[in-house]
Protein backbone atom coordinates (compact mmCIF):
# COMPACT_ATOMS: atom_id res chain seq x y z
CA UNK A 1 0.00 0.00 0.00
CA UNK A 2 2.74 3.11 0.56
CA UNK A 3 4.70 3.46 -2.17
CA UNK A 4 8.14 4.43 -3.31
CA UNK A 5 9.08 8.29 -3.36
CA UNK A 6 8.07 8.86 -7.29
CA UNK A 7 5.73 11.45 -7.43
CA UNK A 8 6.95 14.46 -9.22
CA UNK A 9 6.20 16.74 -6.18
CA UNK A 10 8.68 15.58 -3.48
CA UNK A 11 8.92 16.77 -0.11
CA UNK A 12 11.36 19.95 0.02
CA UNK A 13 14.62 19.51 1.56
CA UNK A 14 15.31 21.48 5.07
CA UNK A 15 15.79 25.17 4.95
CA UNK A 16 19.39 26.46 4.48
CA UNK A 17 20.81 27.17 7.86
CA UNK A 18 20.20 30.63 8.14
CA UNK A 19 16.15 30.68 7.67
CA UNK A 20 14.36 29.03 9.97
CA UNK A 21 17.08 29.14 12.61
CA UNK A 22 16.76 30.43 16.24
CA UNK A 23 19.50 32.98 15.51
CA UNK A 24 16.99 34.55 12.77
CA UNK A 25 13.80 33.82 14.97
CA UNK A 26 15.43 35.62 17.95
CA UNK A 27 16.76 38.70 15.57
CA UNK A 28 13.34 39.10 14.00
CA UNK A 29 11.66 38.63 17.20
CA UNK A 30 13.49 41.88 18.61
CA UNK A 31 13.33 43.59 15.13
CA UNK A 32 9.20 43.43 15.20
CA UNK A 33 8.90 44.44 19.29
CA UNK A 34 11.10 47.23 18.64
CA UNK A 35 8.95 47.97 15.25
CA UNK A 36 5.26 47.48 16.81
CA UNK A 37 6.00 48.86 20.24
CA UNK A 38 7.25 52.25 18.28
CA UNK A 39 3.84 51.97 16.41
CA UNK A 40 2.04 51.59 19.70
CA UNK A 41 3.38 54.59 21.22
CA UNK A 42 2.55 56.49 18.07
CA UNK A 43 -1.22 54.95 17.97
CA UNK A 44 -1.15 56.43 21.70
CA UNK A 45 -0.95 59.58 21.02
CA UNK A 46 -3.68 60.18 18.64
CA UNK A 47 -6.09 60.67 21.45
CA UNK A 48 -4.06 63.33 22.16
CA UNK A 49 -4.38 64.55 18.68
CA UNK A 50 -7.98 64.01 18.27
CA UNK A 51 -8.96 65.69 21.86
CA UNK A 52 -6.32 68.55 21.96
CA UNK A 53 -4.71 66.78 24.84
CA UNK A 54 -1.24 66.16 25.79
CA UNK A 55 -0.27 62.58 26.31
CA UNK A 56 -0.80 61.48 30.30
CA UNK A 57 -3.33 64.04 30.73
CA UNK A 58 -7.35 62.92 31.37
CA UNK A 59 -10.21 64.77 30.83
CA UNK A 60 -13.27 64.90 33.32
CA UNK A 61 -16.24 65.98 32.44
CA UNK A 62 -16.74 68.39 36.07
CA UNK A 63 -15.24 70.14 38.55
CA UNK A 64 -17.03 67.64 40.81
CA UNK A 65 -15.81 64.59 38.99
CA UNK A 66 -12.17 65.58 39.51
CA UNK A 67 -12.65 66.63 42.91
CA UNK A 68 -13.94 63.17 43.14
CA UNK A 69 -11.06 61.46 41.36
CA UNK A 70 -8.31 63.25 43.75
CA UNK A 71 -10.82 62.66 46.82
CA UNK A 72 -9.93 66.71 48.24
CA UNK A 73 -11.95 69.91 46.64
CA UNK A 74 -10.18 72.23 44.15
CA UNK A 75 -9.23 75.77 45.09
CA UNK A 76 -11.45 78.39 43.45
CA UNK A 77 -11.65 81.55 42.62
CA UNK A 78 -15.01 84.02 45.09
CA UNK A 79 -14.59 86.58 42.57
CA UNK A 80 -15.47 86.13 39.23
CA UNK A 81 -15.66 88.39 36.08
CA UNK A 82 -18.57 88.01 34.20
CA UNK A 83 -17.29 88.26 30.90
CA UNK A 84 -15.59 84.38 31.79
CA UNK A 85 -17.74 81.32 31.28
CA UNK A 86 -18.63 78.89 34.04
CA UNK A 87 -18.18 76.17 34.50
CA UNK A 88 -14.76 75.28 32.87
CA UNK A 89 -14.64 74.24 29.02
CA UNK A 90 -12.35 71.44 30.22
CA UNK A 91 -11.19 70.43 33.33
CA UNK A 92 -7.81 68.70 33.49
CA UNK A 93 -5.71 66.13 35.36
CA UNK A 94 -2.34 65.44 34.79
CA UNK A 95 -0.82 61.81 35.79
CA UNK A 96 2.25 62.56 38.83
CA UNK A 97 1.90 62.67 42.60
CA UNK A 98 1.10 65.90 42.97
CA UNK A 99 -2.28 65.58 41.22
CA UNK A 100 -1.71 68.66 38.96
CA UNK A 101 -4.59 70.14 37.85
CA UNK A 102 -6.03 72.79 35.57
CA UNK A 103 -9.29 74.47 34.51
CA UNK A 104 -9.56 76.31 30.84
CA UNK A 105 -12.04 78.99 31.50
CA UNK A 106 -13.32 81.01 28.43
CA UNK A 107 -14.51 84.02 27.23
CA UNK A 108 -18.40 84.21 27.50
CA UNK A 109 -18.67 86.35 23.93
CA UNK A 110 -15.71 84.95 21.91
CA UNK A 111 -15.90 80.90 23.35
CA UNK A 112 -11.24 81.58 23.31
CA UNK A 113 -9.32 80.46 26.61
CA UNK A 114 -8.88 83.48 28.32
CA UNK A 115 -7.89 81.97 32.10
CA UNK A 116 -6.00 78.76 33.35
CA UNK A 117 -6.53 78.00 36.72
CA UNK A 118 -3.68 75.33 37.71
CA UNK A 119 -2.92 74.16 40.75
CA UNK A 120 -1.52 70.88 42.71
CA UNK A 121 -3.79 69.04 44.80
CA UNK A 122 -0.92 67.66 46.89
CA UNK A 123 2.41 69.41 47.07
CA UNK A 124 4.62 72.95 45.76
CA UNK A 125 6.37 71.40 43.10
CA UNK A 126 6.41 73.21 39.89
CA UNK A 127 3.31 72.67 37.62
CA UNK A 128 3.83 70.64 34.55
CA UNK A 129 4.15 72.31 31.26
CA UNK A 130 1.78 70.30 29.45
CA UNK A 131 -1.57 71.50 31.39
CA UNK A 132 -0.33 75.42 30.81
CA UNK A 133 -0.85 76.87 27.17
CA UNK A 134 2.92 77.07 25.54
CA UNK A 135 4.58 80.77 25.86
CA UNK A 136 7.75 82.26 26.10
CA UNK A 137 8.44 84.66 29.48
CA UNK A 138 9.37 88.29 28.26
CA UNK A 139 9.38 89.75 32.04
CA UNK A 140 9.03 88.62 35.85
CA UNK A 141 8.27 90.44 38.60
CA UNK A 142 8.16 89.70 42.49
CA UNK A 143 4.31 89.89 44.00
CA UNK A 144 2.05 89.38 46.62
CA UNK A 145 -0.42 87.52 47.06
CA UNK A 146 -2.36 87.60 50.79
CA UNK A 147 0.99 87.90 51.99
CA UNK A 148 2.29 84.85 50.19
CA UNK A 149 5.40 85.90 47.92
CA UNK A 150 4.52 85.11 43.84
CA UNK A 151 6.18 85.75 40.98
CA UNK A 152 4.24 87.77 37.99
CA UNK A 153 5.15 87.14 34.59
CA UNK A 154 4.47 88.43 31.33
CA UNK A 155 3.96 85.81 28.22
CA UNK A 156 4.08 86.01 24.70
CA UNK A 157 1.90 82.98 23.61
CA UNK A 158 2.70 81.42 20.28
CA UNK A 159 0.00 83.56 18.43
CA UNK A 160 1.64 86.80 19.71
CA UNK A 161 -0.61 87.60 22.19
CA UNK A 162 0.51 88.65 25.57
CA UNK A 163 -0.55 86.86 28.90
CA UNK A 164 -0.09 87.20 32.72
CA UNK A 165 0.87 84.77 34.39
CA UNK A 166 1.17 84.09 38.69
CA UNK A 167 2.45 81.11 40.74
CA UNK A 168 2.46 80.97 44.10
CA UNK A 169 2.25 78.42 47.10
CA UNK A 170 -0.83 79.22 48.90
CA UNK A 171 -0.98 76.47 52.00
CA UNK A 172 0.97 73.40 51.01
CA UNK A 173 -0.61 74.04 47.35
CA UNK A 174 1.04 75.58 44.30
CA UNK A 175 -1.61 77.59 42.26
CA UNK A 176 -0.61 78.91 38.68
CA UNK A 177 -3.28 81.45 37.16
CA UNK A 178 -2.60 82.53 33.43
CA UNK A 179 -5.04 84.94 32.36
CA UNK A 180 -5.45 86.74 29.04
CA UNK A 181 -6.59 90.10 30.57
CA UNK A 182 -4.94 92.62 32.67
CA UNK A 183 -2.61 92.02 35.93
CA UNK A 184 -5.12 94.05 38.33
CA UNK A 185 -7.58 91.38 37.55
CA UNK A 186 -5.58 88.59 37.95
CA UNK A 187 -4.61 89.76 41.48
CA UNK A 188 -8.53 89.72 42.17
CA UNK A 189 -8.94 86.50 41.05
CA UNK A 190 -5.37 85.21 43.01
CA UNK A 191 -6.42 87.13 46.15
CA UNK A 192 -9.78 85.54 46.43
CA UNK A 193 -8.95 81.89 45.79
CA UNK A 194 -10.92 79.77 48.28
CA UNK A 195 -12.75 76.94 48.40
CA UNK A 196 -15.72 78.64 47.23
CA UNK A 197 -17.74 78.32 43.50
CA UNK A 198 -17.49 81.00 41.73
CA UNK B 1 -10.90 49.84 38.98
CA UNK B 2 -10.32 47.58 36.76
CA UNK B 3 -13.99 46.08 35.75
CA UNK B 4 -14.54 43.27 33.15
CA UNK B 5 -14.63 46.18 30.48
CA UNK B 6 -11.23 47.09 31.00
CA UNK B 7 -9.89 43.53 31.08
CA UNK B 8 -11.83 42.60 27.67
CA UNK B 9 -10.65 45.83 25.92
CA UNK B 10 -6.77 45.07 27.35
CA UNK B 11 -7.03 41.26 25.80
CA UNK B 12 -8.44 42.50 22.45
CA UNK B 13 -5.64 44.67 22.22
CA UNK B 14 -3.30 42.06 23.64
CA UNK B 15 -4.52 39.60 21.27
CA UNK B 16 -4.16 42.21 18.87
CA UNK B 17 -0.45 42.72 19.19
CA UNK B 18 0.07 39.29 19.70
CA UNK B 19 -1.28 38.19 16.52
CA UNK B 20 0.84 40.20 14.55
CA UNK B 21 3.65 39.59 15.85
CA UNK B 22 3.47 35.66 15.80
CA UNK B 23 2.28 36.59 12.19
CA UNK B 24 5.77 38.50 11.14
CA UNK B 25 7.41 35.64 12.90
CA UNK B 26 6.12 33.03 10.79
CA UNK B 27 6.17 35.21 7.62
CA UNK B 28 9.78 36.54 8.14
CA UNK B 29 11.68 33.78 9.68
CA UNK B 30 9.97 32.15 7.97
CA UNK B 31 8.62 29.16 10.22
CA UNK B 32 6.94 27.12 7.30
CA UNK B 33 5.73 23.71 8.89
CA UNK B 34 2.71 23.38 9.92
CA UNK B 35 3.44 21.23 13.18
CA UNK B 36 5.76 24.44 14.12
CA UNK B 37 3.39 26.98 13.23
CA UNK B 38 0.80 25.38 15.56
CA UNK B 39 2.63 26.04 18.92
CA UNK B 40 2.72 29.87 17.98
CA UNK B 41 -1.23 29.59 17.09
CA UNK B 42 -1.75 28.76 20.64
CA UNK B 43 0.29 30.74 21.92
CA UNK B 44 -1.31 33.42 20.43
CA UNK B 45 -4.69 32.77 22.05
CA UNK B 46 -3.52 31.96 25.52
CA UNK B 47 -1.42 35.06 25.91
CA UNK B 48 -4.49 37.65 25.61
CA UNK B 49 -6.37 35.18 27.97
CA UNK B 50 -3.95 34.60 31.13
CA UNK B 51 -1.73 38.27 30.53
CA UNK B 52 -4.46 40.42 31.92
CA UNK B 53 -5.52 38.76 34.56
CA UNK B 54 -1.91 37.68 35.42
CA UNK B 55 -0.57 41.23 35.54
CA UNK B 56 -3.61 42.75 37.53
CA UNK B 57 -2.96 40.00 40.43
CA UNK B 58 0.82 40.54 40.28
CA UNK B 59 0.80 44.23 39.31
CA UNK B 60 -2.35 46.15 40.29
CA UNK B 61 -0.08 49.11 39.95
CA UNK B 62 -0.51 48.85 36.37
CA UNK B 63 -3.51 50.73 36.42
CA UNK B 64 -2.24 53.87 37.76
CA UNK B 65 -2.21 57.19 35.99
CA UNK B 66 1.34 57.47 36.35
CA UNK B 67 2.46 54.00 35.10
CA UNK B 68 -0.26 55.07 31.94
CA UNK B 69 2.61 57.89 31.36
CA UNK B 70 5.17 54.80 30.96
CA UNK B 71 2.94 52.99 28.72
CA UNK B 72 3.50 52.21 24.98
CA UNK B 73 -0.03 52.29 24.60
CA UNK B 74 -2.96 53.22 27.31
CA UNK B 75 -6.51 52.13 26.76
CA UNK B 76 -8.11 54.92 28.95
CA UNK B 77 -6.81 57.20 26.69
CA UNK B 78 -9.45 56.02 23.91
CA UNK B 79 -12.44 56.53 26.85
CA UNK B 80 -13.33 60.05 26.72
CA UNK B 81 -14.01 60.13 22.49
CA UNK B 82 -17.44 59.95 21.15
CA UNK B 83 -18.45 59.68 17.74
CA UNK B 84 -21.68 61.61 18.58
CA UNK B 85 -23.98 61.06 21.57
CA UNK B 86 -22.19 57.06 21.72
CA UNK B 87 -18.53 56.48 23.31
CA UNK B 88 -16.37 55.24 21.10
CA UNK B 89 -14.80 52.63 23.41
CA UNK B 90 -18.44 51.44 23.29
CA UNK B 91 -19.18 51.63 19.92
CA UNK B 92 -15.59 49.70 18.90
CA UNK B 93 -16.28 46.63 22.12
CA UNK B 94 -19.98 45.84 20.76
CA UNK B 95 -19.02 46.18 16.85
CA UNK B 96 -16.01 43.97 17.58
CA UNK B 97 -18.00 41.47 20.39
CA UNK B 98 -20.56 41.25 17.66
CA UNK B 99 -17.80 40.38 14.97
CA UNK B 100 -16.41 37.61 17.56
CA UNK B 101 -19.91 36.28 18.21
CA UNK B 102 -20.98 35.70 14.71
CA UNK B 103 -17.29 34.32 14.07
CA UNK B 104 -17.44 31.61 17.03
CA UNK B 105 -21.14 30.93 16.52
CA UNK B 106 -20.78 30.20 12.45
CA UNK B 107 -17.68 27.74 13.23
CA UNK B 108 -19.28 26.15 16.24
CA UNK B 109 -22.98 25.72 13.74
CA UNK B 110 -20.68 24.25 11.12
CA UNK B 111 -18.72 21.58 13.26
CA UNK B 112 -22.01 20.99 15.09
CA UNK B 113 -23.17 20.03 11.68
CA UNK B 114 -20.56 17.87 10.44
CA UNK B 115 -20.28 15.99 13.99
CA UNK B 116 -24.57 15.56 13.67
CA UNK B 117 -23.16 13.64 10.04
CA UNK B 118 -20.68 11.85 11.12
CA UNK B 119 -22.70 10.64 14.28
CA UNK B 120 -25.50 9.98 11.48
CA UNK B 121 -23.27 7.91 9.27
CA UNK B 122 -22.22 6.05 12.09
CA UNK B 123 -25.21 5.05 13.72
CA UNK B 124 -26.82 4.58 10.59
CA UNK B 125 -24.51 2.84 8.99
CA UNK B 126 -24.00 -1.00 9.51
CA UNK B 127 -20.45 -1.54 10.97
CA UNK B 128 -18.55 -4.07 9.35
CA UNK B 129 -15.93 -6.62 10.81
CA UNK B 130 -14.25 -7.84 7.41
CA UNK B 131 -11.90 -4.78 7.14
CA UNK B 132 -9.63 -5.28 4.44
CA UNK B 133 -6.37 -6.59 5.35
CA UNK B 134 -4.39 -4.38 2.83
CA UNK B 135 -5.89 -1.15 4.76
CA UNK B 136 -5.17 -3.06 8.38
CA UNK B 137 -1.51 -3.60 7.01
CA UNK B 138 -1.57 0.10 6.11
CA UNK B 139 -2.45 1.29 9.29
CA UNK B 140 0.12 -0.63 11.16
CA UNK B 141 2.58 0.16 8.90
CA UNK B 142 1.94 3.83 9.12
CA UNK B 143 1.71 3.71 12.62
CA UNK B 144 4.75 1.89 13.30
CA UNK B 145 6.55 5.60 10.78
CA UNK B 146 4.48 7.79 13.18
CA UNK B 147 5.72 5.88 16.30
CA UNK B 148 2.35 4.87 17.74
CA UNK B 149 0.32 1.65 18.09
CA UNK B 150 -2.16 0.79 15.26
CA UNK B 151 -5.08 2.72 16.31
CA UNK B 152 -8.85 0.78 16.12
CA UNK B 153 -10.59 1.24 12.45
CA UNK B 154 -14.30 1.11 12.02
CA UNK B 155 -15.49 0.55 9.22
CA UNK B 156 -19.05 1.12 7.47
CA UNK B 157 -21.13 0.21 5.41
CA UNK B 158 -22.48 2.55 2.66
CA UNK B 159 -23.00 4.75 0.13
CA UNK B 160 -21.13 8.20 1.26
CA UNK B 161 -17.03 8.65 1.52
CA UNK B 162 -16.53 8.47 5.03
CA UNK B 163 -12.94 8.63 6.47
CA UNK B 164 -12.20 10.80 9.34
CA UNK B 165 -10.79 10.34 13.21
CA UNK B 166 -12.59 10.67 16.33
CA UNK B 167 -12.68 9.55 19.82
CA UNK B 168 -11.38 11.97 22.71
CA UNK B 169 -9.29 9.32 24.82
CA UNK B 170 -9.37 6.48 22.74
CA UNK B 171 -9.18 7.86 18.83
CA UNK B 172 -10.77 5.60 16.01
CA UNK B 173 -10.56 5.86 12.32
CA UNK B 174 -14.09 5.91 10.97
CA UNK B 175 -14.29 4.73 7.22
CA UNK B 176 -17.07 3.83 5.14
CA UNK B 177 -16.47 0.98 1.83
CA UNK B 178 -16.70 3.27 -0.07
CA UNK B 179 -13.80 4.97 0.41
CA UNK B 180 -11.88 1.73 -0.26
CA UNK B 181 -13.80 0.83 -3.37
CA UNK B 182 -13.20 4.29 -5.12
CA UNK B 183 -9.56 5.19 -3.94
CA UNK B 184 -6.79 3.81 -5.89
CA UNK B 185 -3.89 1.99 -3.83
CA UNK B 186 -1.46 5.16 -3.03
CA UNK B 187 -5.05 7.32 -2.46
CA UNK B 188 -5.94 5.05 0.15
CA UNK B 189 -2.52 4.99 1.28
CA UNK B 190 -2.36 9.16 1.54
CA UNK B 191 -5.84 9.41 3.57
CA UNK B 192 -5.00 6.77 5.90
CA UNK B 193 -1.61 8.66 6.23
CA UNK B 194 -3.74 11.68 6.97
CA UNK B 195 -5.82 10.06 9.57
CA UNK B 196 -3.04 8.27 11.34
CA UNK B 197 -1.12 11.41 11.50
CA UNK B 198 -4.38 13.12 13.09
CA UNK B 199 -4.44 9.91 15.90
CA UNK B 200 -0.51 10.58 16.67
CA UNK B 201 -0.76 13.77 17.52
CA UNK B 202 -4.28 13.71 19.89
CA UNK B 203 -5.63 16.12 17.33
CA UNK B 204 -9.40 15.65 18.51
CA UNK B 205 -8.12 16.79 21.81
CA UNK B 206 -6.26 19.34 20.84
CA UNK B 207 -9.59 20.60 18.37
CA UNK B 208 -11.56 20.39 21.67
CA UNK B 209 -8.75 22.94 23.22
CA UNK B 210 -9.15 25.25 20.82
CA UNK B 211 -12.63 25.50 20.81
CA UNK B 212 -12.52 25.82 24.71
CA UNK B 213 -9.78 28.63 24.03
CA UNK B 214 -12.62 30.48 21.69
CA UNK B 215 -15.46 30.25 23.65
CA UNK B 216 -13.81 32.09 26.44
CA UNK B 217 -12.78 34.83 24.05
CA UNK B 218 -16.20 34.90 22.17
CA UNK B 219 -15.55 38.44 22.39
CA UNK B 220 -12.74 38.58 20.45
CA UNK B 221 -12.45 38.13 16.28
CA UNK B 222 -8.57 38.01 16.54
CA UNK B 223 -8.90 35.05 18.78
CA UNK B 224 -11.60 33.31 16.51
CA UNK B 225 -9.62 34.55 13.22
CA UNK B 226 -6.30 32.34 14.89
CA UNK B 227 -8.13 29.48 16.16
CA UNK B 228 -9.07 28.92 12.02
CA UNK B 229 -5.50 29.35 10.99
CA UNK B 230 -4.50 26.94 14.22
CA UNK B 231 -6.97 24.44 12.81
CA UNK B 232 -6.04 24.77 9.53
CA UNK B 233 -2.32 24.41 10.88
CA UNK B 234 -3.70 20.81 12.20
CA UNK B 235 -4.94 19.70 8.48
CA UNK B 236 -1.96 20.70 6.85
CA UNK B 237 0.27 19.03 9.24
CA UNK B 238 -1.53 15.86 8.61
CA UNK B 239 -1.18 16.53 5.26
CA UNK B 240 2.79 16.77 5.16
CA UNK B 241 3.04 13.87 7.60
CA UNK B 242 1.25 11.77 5.18
CA UNK B 243 3.20 13.11 2.35
CA UNK B 244 6.44 12.32 4.19
CA UNK B 245 4.94 9.21 5.19
CA UNK B 246 3.74 7.70 1.81
CA UNK B 247 6.24 10.21 -0.41
CA UNK B 248 3.45 10.82 -2.74
CA UNK B 249 1.63 14.27 -1.78
CA UNK B 250 0.26 14.48 -5.78
CA UNK B 251 -1.77 11.28 -4.38
CA UNK B 252 -2.94 12.63 -1.50
CA UNK B 253 -4.40 15.56 -2.84
CA UNK B 254 -5.81 13.38 -5.59
CA UNK B 255 -7.68 11.62 -2.90
CA UNK B 256 -8.80 14.72 -0.78
CA UNK B 257 -10.59 15.75 -4.29
CA UNK B 258 -12.11 12.00 -4.86
CA UNK B 259 -13.54 12.12 -1.15
CA UNK B 260 -15.32 15.30 -1.44
CA UNK B 261 -16.59 14.27 -4.56
CA UNK B 262 -17.50 10.96 -3.23
CA UNK B 263 -19.71 12.13 -0.18
CA UNK B 264 -23.33 13.20 -1.03
CA UNK B 265 -25.05 15.97 -2.06
CA UNK B 266 -26.04 16.86 1.84
CA UNK B 267 -22.36 17.03 2.38
CA UNK B 268 -21.06 19.01 -0.37
CA UNK B 269 -24.13 21.44 0.87
CA UNK B 270 -21.94 21.45 4.30
CA UNK B 271 -18.88 22.66 2.82
CA UNK B 272 -19.96 25.66 1.82
CA UNK B 273 -17.36 28.23 0.08
CA UNK B 274 -14.94 28.68 2.81
CA UNK B 275 -14.31 24.54 3.22
CA UNK B 276 -14.17 24.30 -0.69
CA UNK B 277 -11.27 27.35 -0.75
CA UNK B 278 -9.54 25.76 2.24
CA UNK B 279 -9.26 22.48 0.68
CA UNK B 280 -7.95 23.92 -2.76
CA UNK B 281 -5.69 25.52 -0.46
CA UNK B 282 -4.96 21.92 1.20
CA UNK B 283 -4.27 20.75 -2.68
CA UNK B 284 -1.83 23.32 -3.64
CA UNK B 285 -0.01 23.31 -1.00
CA UNK B 286 0.41 19.04 -1.35
CA UNK B 287 1.24 20.00 -4.90
CA UNK B 288 3.96 22.70 -4.09
CA UNK B 289 5.97 20.46 -2.27
CA UNK B 290 6.01 19.67 1.79
CA UNK B 291 8.18 22.02 3.88
CA UNK B 292 10.79 20.04 6.33
CA UNK B 293 10.34 20.90 9.79
CA UNK B 294 13.02 23.42 11.55
CA UNK B 295 12.27 22.80 14.87
CA UNK B 296 11.16 26.12 15.91
CA UNK B 297 8.26 24.90 17.84
CA UNK B 298 10.50 23.98 21.13
CA UNK B 299 9.38 24.56 24.96
CA UNK B 300 12.39 26.82 24.57
CA UNK B 301 11.88 28.71 21.55
CA UNK B 302 8.10 29.49 22.30
CA UNK B 303 8.63 30.34 26.26
CA UNK B 304 11.30 32.61 24.93
CA UNK B 305 9.26 33.94 22.37
CA UNK B 306 6.16 34.30 24.71
CA UNK B 307 8.41 36.18 27.47
CA UNK B 308 9.44 38.77 24.74
CA UNK B 309 5.79 39.47 23.88
CA UNK B 310 4.56 39.67 27.38
CA UNK B 311 7.22 42.33 28.32
CA UNK B 312 6.02 44.21 24.91
CA UNK B 313 2.36 43.45 26.43
CA UNK B 314 3.11 44.57 30.16
CA UNK B 315 3.62 48.03 28.74
CA UNK B 316 -0.13 48.12 27.08
CA UNK B 317 -2.69 48.38 29.53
Amino acid sequence: MTTTPTDAHAVLPAPPSEAGSPARLAWVLVVALAVIGLGLRAIDHLPGLLLDQPRGVRLFSSVTDLEREIGTRLLLPAYFPDTLAWPPARVLLASGTAHPTALIIVDRATGRTRLVICQNARGDEPIPDRLLPPGTVLQRVEFDVGGSSAVLSRMAARDGTEWSDLDWVSGSRRVTLRLYGDDTELARLARSMTRVRP
Amino acid sequence: MTGPLDLAAESLIHGLVTAVTIEVLIRRVPIDAPGDRFPYRVLTLVLPLVLPLVFLWLTPWRASDAFADVALLSIDRWWPIRLGPVPLHVLALSTLGAIGIWLLAHDLWSGARHWWHDRHAARHHRQRTDVPAEVTSAIAQLASHGGIAPPPVVLLDGSAAVLHCRGLRDPRVYMSSLVIDRLPADELAGALAHEVSHVAHHDVARIWGLTVLRVLQWFNPVAQLVARQALQELEWRADADAARATGRPGALARALLSCVRGRDTEFLGLLGKGRVAALERRCRRLLAGIPARARLGRAADLVAVGAAISVLLFFVV
